[in-house]
C-alpha cells in the first residue's frame, strides 16, 4: 500500500503545488487573509477604540495620532475601518457558510425527486426574480436592522442561487457517463451521491462561495449605507461611507479610505474566486468567463438561464 | 503545366518550437488528381492540409513554401489571401454542423462566398445558390435554399458545405475528414459526390482521412503521415498492394476487414441463456405532449452463455438503447427482456443491483466514463467496494493489480488519474473495471469507436483473448461492421429500432437477406482499390433506389 | 414563434405566484400594527380597532392575501401610510427620474462598450486589449456606490465642475437637468460599460473561434465582414441578455445611486418608505420592480427567438 499511498499523496501534493503556482489565488489569499489578520490583531495591539468619541477632534485629516484621520464624531477612522473589517468579514463568513450548506442540501435533495424538484425550483425561481439588493433591503427593513437579521436576510437571498446551481450540476452529472457507469455496476443512490456527485458539485460550489463572500461584503456596505444594515454607532464600512458622504466636502478622505478597504477586499476575493476556478476547471480561463453575472447578482436576480432542465 | 498545389519543406511548430507538429513535409497535388493524406490523430495531417489556405491555429510557427495555383500562399497579403481563399482552393470540413453558421440560411451562406468574390447582385447569388444545391443533390433546392442548417440532416449539411466549396469552381478542394462524422451509407453518397467534383468539374482534391477504406475508394495517390512526417507516398494501387514503410504496413494490418474475421465455431450451448428479449419495446415519453419516441420496436434475440452477439446499426438505430436497457439505464416499456432469467421490466432496487453485479459495462467514450476525482485504482476497485465483494483492503488491492495485469497495463498506473492516460489506456481501465466482479456477461457499447485504428486493433485483440480465457458472454454494439464481424459469434442488424436480420457472423456478412444489410455491407469502403472500384456501381445504384429513408 | 411566446410567458406564472407570496409576507411579517402606525401612538384603542376592521386586518391570512392579490392585479397596490396617496400614484410620480437616469446610463454604456468589446476581440492580446482588460476589472471590483462617491470627490469636491447632488427635471430645464444627471449616469454607466464590454469581447471571441467562421474565412470572406456579419449576429444572444439584465438592474440598482445623489426616483421612494415603515409602499415598489425585471427578461427571451432560428423554428422541425 505504501507505494500506492505515495503516488496518491504525490498527486495531492500536485494539486497543492498547482495552487501555489496560481498567482491569483495566492495574492487573493494574502489580501483577504491580511485584512482579516489586521482586523483581529491590530485593535488590541494598538489600543484602538472604534467608539471613543472626541468632539474636539472632529473631521481631522490624517495625522500621527490618527493615521486615517477622524470622523464627524471625532472617532479614529483607522479603528473604525478595522472594526468595520471584522464586522464585514465575520458577517460574510457566516452568511457564506450558512447559505452554502443550506444551498447544497436543498440542491441535492431537489435532484433526488422530480416532484420535490418542481416545487423547490419554482420557489427558487420566485425568490431569485426579486433583485437581490432590493430583496435584502426589504427583508432587513421588515425584520429590523441588526446583525443576526442581516445574516438571515442575506442567507434567504443567496440560498436559491446556490441550490439552483447545485441542482443543475447534480442533474447534469447524473447523465454523465461515469455516473451511469456507477449506476450500471450496481452502485446505490447513496454511493452515487457521496462518491460521484458530491465531490464534483463541491468544486463549483467552492468557486461560487468566494463570489458570494464578495457580494455579501458589498451588499452589507450598501445596506448600511442606506441605513438598513448594521445599526450605528457600530462600525461597518457602509456606516463609515454613510457618515463620509455627509462630510464629503470637508473630509473626502473618509470616503476614500473606506472605499479603498471595500475595493481591496473585493479584489482579493475576486482573485481567489478566479484562481479557484482555474484550479477546478482549467478549461475556463479566468479572463474570459464568469464574473459578469456576479455583479448583476447584487442588484438583479441570479437567473439561471440555460439550466432549466 | 503548373501544379494546383505544391507544398515544400513545410514545418509547423508550437510553443517556440517545443512541439513540432509538422516536420519537413513536401507534397504535390496534380491537376485533376485526388490525393489522400492519411494518418492517425496527431499526425499533423490536418495542419498540413489547412496550411494550403494559410489557416493556422493561434501560436503556430510556420516555415516552408506553399504554392497554390502559382501564388505564394505563405507570403500573400491579407487582401490577396481573401482573393485566393474560395477561388483557388476551398475547404470541406469534418463536422458539417459546426461548419455552418446556425443563424443564417444556407442560401445566404453560399451567397456570402460569391459576394466576397464580387457577385454583388443578390438575386443572382440566390439563383447560383439554388443551382449549386441542385448540383450536389439536395432535393427541391428552391425551397431548401431558405432553410437554416438545423433543418437539414447531417448528410445534407455536408452536401451544402461541398456546394459552398464548389461555388467558385476552385482548382483545389481540401476535404478534411469529410465523412468521419457521418453514417456509412451517407458516407458512400458523399464520397461519390466528391468523385463527381473531380470527374465532371476537374477539381483537384486533397482529402484528409484516417480511414483507409475511404482512401481506397477515392484516392489516386496516397501520402501517409506519422508523427508530423510523410513516411510513404505512392499511388493508391501500389500502396495497398505493397506498402513500403513499416508504419503503413502496421496501419494496414490493424484495419479490421469485412469478410476476414476468423470463423468462430458456434459451440455454445443454447440452453443456458444469459439474455433473452421477446418483442422488446422501448419508448421514451415525448416532452410537453409531443409524440412518443419509439426507440426500439419488437426486437427479439437471445445470447447464450459464452456467446458474443454483435449489434450493428447506424446512428438512431437504437443499438445503444438496447445495451443500456440490459443494466436498467433505459426503461423496458413493452415485451420482455430477461437477464439471467429475470424480467427487467419488474425489477427494482436490491434485486436490480444484484443483477447489475453479474454484468459488466464498457462505455464508448473512455474520457468521460471515469470520475476525474478518482484514481485508476479507485475506478477499478469501485465495483468491488460497491458490492463489498472482497473482505479486506489488501484483497481489493491484489485483485486490482491482477486486473491491471490482465488488461496489460503497468501496475504503477494505479495511482494515476484517468485524465493523465491515453485513450487506449483508459479503455483498458474500462475493461478492467467491467471485469472486476468476474461478470458472466459484458455489454460493450461502441468501446473502440473513439480510438485510432491501430489502438482499436490492440483493444479488440485484448477483448477477444479475455473473452476466450474468461468465457463471459457479451453484447457488442458497434457501427462498424468489420469490428462486429471480427469479434462476434452472431450478428444482429438494427435499423430504426427494428431488428432486420440476425444470424451467424459469417452468414450475415456473406449472404445477407435484407437489402439494408447488403447496402450497409457494400457501403463500407474496403481498403482495397480494386474491390472498391468493382462494387462502386452497385452501391450507387442501391443508394439511388433509396433503400434507406 | 407564437407557441414559444406563450410558453415563455406561461413559465412566469409560478414565478409571479411565489413573488406575490413573498411580497405579501413582507407586510405581514413587519413588526407593529399597521393601523397603529397610521394613527400614531397617541390614538385611542377603539379607533385603532375600527381602522383594523376597515383595513381588513382582522380577516384570516389567506383571505387577506387573495384580497391583496386581486387588488394588485387591477393595479391597486394599496395606500401609503404617509403620502396620502395610492402607492401606484406614488410610483408613477417617482418613476420618471429613475427612467431618465436608466436610459441615459444604458445609452452611455452601450455607446462605449459594444465598439470597445468588439475591437478588443478583434485585436486580442494587443496593448489595446490589455487596456480594456484593466477597464473591465473596474466593473468587477468597484461597487457602484463606491465609484459614485469617488467621482463626486473628483468632479464635485476637487474640480467643482458638477453639482454634488440634486435633481432638476431635464424636460423643463435641459441644461441643469443634464448637469445633475451626468455624475450618476457616469458612475453607474462606467460599471455597466465595463461589464458589457467584457461580455461583448468574450462572446465575439467565442464566435471568431468557431468553425463556421473558419469556414467562411476559407471562402475568402474578409475579416471585417466576419466580424460584423457573423460574429456580432451570433454573439448577439449573450450581448442582448447582458443589455436586458443591465437595464433591469439599473432600474432597481438605482436605489443606492438615487440616495447618494438625492434623485427623487423609485429608489428614494423606497428608502424613505423603509425609514418611515411605510410597508404598502415597500411592497408596491418591490413588486413593481420585480415585474419590470421579469418583463424585460421575457423581452430578452423573445428577442432570442428573433435572432436564433433554432429557437424560432423548434415547433416545425423539418427533417
Amino acid at each position: 500500500m505504501t507505494e500506492l499511498t505515495q503516488t496518491i499523496l504525490g498527486r495531492r501534493g500536485g494539486a497543492f503545488s498547482r495552487a501555489m503556482q496560481n498567482p491569483h489565488l495566492i495574492v487573493g489569499l494574502i489580501i483577504v487573509g491580511g485584512m482579516a489578520l489586521a482586523a483581529v490583531v491590530l485593535p488590541p495591539l494598538m489600543g484602538l477604540d472604534s467608539l471613543a468619541v472626541d468632539p474636539l477632534n472632529r473631521l481631522k485629516p490624517p495625522s500621527v495620532a490618527h493615521p486615517f484621520g477622524t470622523d464627524n464624531f471625532g472617532r479614529d477612522l483607522a479603528a473604525r475601518i478595522l472594526f468595520g473589517a471584522s464586522t464585514s468579514l465575520s458577517l460574510a463568513a457566516l452568511v457564506t457558510v450558512l447559505a452554502a450548506s443550506l444551498g447544497v442540501a436543498v440542491g441535492i435533495l431537489a435532484s433526488f425527486s422530480r416532484l420535490l424538484d418542481h416545487v423547490i425550483m419554482r420557489i427558487c425561481d420566485g425568490l431569485m426574480a426579486i433583485p437581490a439588493l432590493l430583496f435584502a433591503l426589504a427583508l432587513t427593513a421588515t425584520f429590523g436592522p441588526n446583525f443576526s437579521n442581516l445574516v438571515i436576510a442575506l442567507v434567504i437571498v443567496f440560498v436559491p442561487g446556490i441550490a439552483r446551481l447545485v441542482r443543475a450540476r447534480a442533474l447534469a452529472l447524473r447523465s454523465e457517463t461515469f455516473v451511469e457507469a456507477a449506476i450500471a455496476m450496481g452502485g446505490s443512490n447513496l454511493h452515487v451521491m457521496a462518491r460521484h456527485i458530491f465531490p464534483n458539485v463541491l468544486s463549483i460550489v467552492a468557486v461560487q462561495v468566494t463570489f458570494i463572500f464578495a457580494e455579501t461584503i458589498v451588499i452589507e456596505a450598501a445596506l448600511s449605507f442606506l441605513g438598513a444594515g448594521v445599526p450605528p454607532p457600530a462600525a461597518s464600512w457602509g456606516n463609515i461611507l454613510y457618515d463620509g458622504k455627509a462630510a464629503i466636502t470637508k473630509a473626502p478622505y473618509m470616503v476614500l479610505f473606506a472605499s479603498t478597504a471595500v475595493v481591496i477586499t473585493v479584489v482579493g476575493l475576486t482573485m481567489i474566486g478566479d484562481g479557484l476556478r482555474d484550479l477546478v476547471d482549467p478549461r475556463m480561463s479566468a479572463r474570459e468567463a464568469g464574473g459578469v453575472r456576479r455583479f448583476f447578482r447584487l442588484v438583479v436576480p441570479r437567473s439561471g438561464k440555460g439550466d432549466h432542465q | 503545366m503548373t501544379m494546383p498545389l505544391v507544398i515544400e519543406n513545410l514545418n509547423i511548430s508550437f510553443g517556440q518550437g517545443a512541439i513540432e507538429a509538422v516536420r519537413d513535409v513536401s507534397l504535390e497535388l496534380r491537376p485533376g488528381e485526388i490525393l489522400a493524406l492519411v494518418g492517425e490523430s496527431g499526425s499533423g495531417k490536418s495542419l498540413t492540409a489547412r496550411s494550403a489556405l494559410k489557416m493556422f491555429p493561434e501560436g503556430a510557427i510556420v516555415d516552408g513554401r506553399i504554392n497554390l495555383t502559382g501564388e505564394n500562399v505563405l507570403a500573400a497579403s491579407p487582401k490577396n489571401l481573401e482573393r485566393i481563399r474560395g477561388k483557388a482552393a476551398a475547404m470541406v470540413f469534418q463536422e458539417p454542423s459546426t461548419a455552418l453558421n446556425p443563424v443564417f440560411t444556407i442560401g445566404w451562406q453560399i451567397g456570402e462566398g460569391l459576394r466576397a468574390h464580387g457577385m454583388g447582385d443578390m438575386r443572382k447569388r440566390r439563383a447560383r445558390a439554388i443551382e449549386l444545391l441542385r448540383e450536389v443533390g439536395i432535393p427541391d433546392p428552391e425551397t431548401r435554399v431558405d432553410y437554416y442548417p438545423h433543418q437539414l440532416s447531417g448528410g445534407q449539411k455536408q452536401r451544402v458545405v461541398i456546394a459552398m466549396a464548389l461555388a467558385l469552381r476552385p482548382a483545389v478542394i481540401i476535404a478534411d475528414e469529410p465523412t468521419t462524422a457521418l453514417d456509412v451509407t451517407v458516407q458512400a453518397g458523399i464520397l461519390n459526390l466528391l468523385r463527381r467534383c473531380r470527374d465532371e468539374i476537374g477539381t483537384s482534391i486533397l482529402i484528409i482521412t484516417h480511414n483507409l477504406g475511404v482512401v481506397a475508394e477515392l484516392a489516386d495517390r496516397v501520402a501517409v503521415m506519422y508523427q508530423g512526417r510523410i513516411v510513404e507516398e505512392a499511388s493508391s494501387a501500389a500502396l495497398f498492394a505493397s506498402p513500403q514503410a513499416e508504419y503503413t504496413r502496421r496501419l494496414l494490418a490493424a484495419v479490421p476487414r469485412l469478410g476476414e474475421g476468423t470463423p468462430k465455431e458456434d459451440a455454445t450451448n443454447r440452453e443456458g441463456l444469459v439474455l433473452e428479449t421477446n418483442q422488446l419495446e422501448i419508448t421514451y415519453p415525448g416532452r410537453f405532449g409531443r409524440t412518443l419516441v419509439h426507440a426500439i420496436r419488437g426486437v427479439s434475440f437471445d445470447i447464450a452463455a459464452g456467446e458474443v452477439l454483435g449489434l450493428v446499426g447506424e446512428s438512431g438505430s437504437g443499438k445503444s438503447t438496447i445495451g443500456r436497457a440490459v443494466v436498467g439505464l433505459s426503461p423496458v416499456t413493452g415485451g420482455a427482456m430477461r437477464l439471467f432469467g429475470t424480467d427487467l421490466r419488474h425489477v427494482k432496487g436490491e434485486r436490480l443491483r444484484e443483477l447489475r453485479r453479474r454484468v459488466g459495462f464498457i462505455f464508448q467514450d473512455p474520457a468521460s466514463s471515469f470520475n476525474r476525482f478518482m484514481t485508476v485504482f479507485d475506478c477499478i476497485a469501485e465495483p468491488l467496494r460497491v458490492h463489498r465483494a472482497l473482505s479486506s483492503a489488501s484483497a481489493v488491492k491484489s485483485r486490482v493489480l491482477e486486473l491491471l495485469d490482465q488488461v496489460q497495463l503497468p501496475r504503477d498506473m494505479s495511482g494515476r488519474y484517468p485524465g493523465e492516460l491515453s485513450g487506449g489506456q483508459r479503455q483498458r481501465v474500462g475493461l478492467a473495471r467491467a471485469l472486476a466482479l468476474n461478470p458472466e456477461f459484458i455489454v460493450a457499447d461502441e468501446p473502440t469507436s473513439a480510438l485510432d485504428v491501430s489502438i482499436q486493433a490492440k483493444v479488440l485483440d485484448l477483448f477477444k483473448s479475455l473473452q476466450k480465457e474468461l468465457g463471459f458472454a457479451a453484447l457488442f454494439i458497434s457501427h462498424d461492421l468489420a469490428v462486429v464481424e471480427e469479434i462476434s459469434h452472431r450478428v444482429g442488424v438494427l435499423r430504426h429500432g427494428e431488428l432486420l436480420e440476425l444470424g451467424s457472423a459469417r452468414e450475415v456478412m456473406s449472404t445477407p437477406h435484407h437489402d439494408y444489410t447488403r447496402l450497409l455491407i457494400n457501403s463500407v469502403p474496403v481498403p482495397d482499390p480494386a474491390i472498391q472500384a468493382s462494387k462502386r456501381a452497385d452501391v450507387q445504384s442501391m443508394l439511388s433506389l433509396g433503400v434507406p429513408s | 414563434m407564437f407557441t414559444y411566446t406563450l410558453r415563455r410567458a406561461g413559465a412566469l406564472i409560478p414565478v409571479l405566484l411565489v413573488v406575490s407570496i413573498v411580497v405579501f409576507s413582507l407586510g405581514w411579517l413587519a413588526p407593529g400594527d399597521p393601523a397603529r402606525i397610521v394613527l400614531g401612538p397617541e390614538a385611542l384603542e377603539a379607533d385603532v380597532q375600527k381602522l383594523r376592521d376597515s383595513m381588513g386586518l382582522n380577516e384570516p391570512l389567506w383571505h387577506r392575501y387573495l384580497e391583496w392579490m386581486s387588488h394588485a392585479f387591477r393595479g391597486d397596490l394599496g395606500t401609503s401610510y404617509f403620502l396620502n396617496m395610492p402607492v401606484s400614484t406614488a410610483i408613477g410620480q417617482h418613476f420618471g427620474p429613475t427612467m431618465q437616469l436608466a436610459v441615459l446610463t444604458i445609452v452611455y454604456a452601450l455607446v462605449i462598450s459594444v465598439p470597445l468589446g468588439t475591437l478588443a476581440a478583434r485585436w486580442r492580446g494587443s496593448a489595446f486589449d490589455q487596456g480594456i482588460a484593466g477597464f473591465t476589472l473596474i466593473g468587477l471590483t468597484f461597487p457602484s456606490f463606491v465609484l459614485s462617491l469617488l467621482l463626486v470627490i473628483i468632479f464635485s469636491v476637487w474640480l467643482r465642475w458638477l453639482p454634488v447632488a440634486g435633481y432638476r427635471d431635464p424636460f423643463s430645464d435641459p441644461w441643469n437637468g443634464l448637469r445633475y444627471l451626468i455624475l450618476p449616469a457616469l458612475s453607474l454607466g462606467t460599471i455597466y460599460a465595463a461589464l458589457i464590454t467584457r461580455t461583448v469581447r468574450a462572446s465575439v471571441l467565442d464566435v471568431l473561434k468557431s468553425e463556421y467562421v473558419d469556414a467562411a474565412r476559407s471562402r475568402g470572406v474578409s475579416e471585417n465582414r466576419l466580424l460584423f456579419a457573423h460574429a456580432l449576429r451570433n454573439a448577439g444572444l449573450p450581448i442582448i441578455t447582458m443589455i436586458g439584465l443591465s437595464f433591469a438592474s439599473l432600474l432597481s440598482g438605482a436605489v443606492v445611486a438615487e440616495s447618494i445623489f438625492n434623485i427623487p426616483g423609485i429608489g428614494s421612494l423606497l428608502v424613505n418608505a423603509i425609514e418611515r415603515r411605510d410597508y404598502p409602499v415597500l411592497q408596491g415598489v418591490v413588486l413593481f420592480l420585480t415585474i419590470i425585471y421579469l418583463g424585460l427578461n421575457l423581452l430578452v427571451d423573445l428577442l432570442y427567438g428573433v435572432i436564433d432560428p433554432r429557437v424560432r423554428l423548434t415547433d416545425s422541425v423539418v427533417k
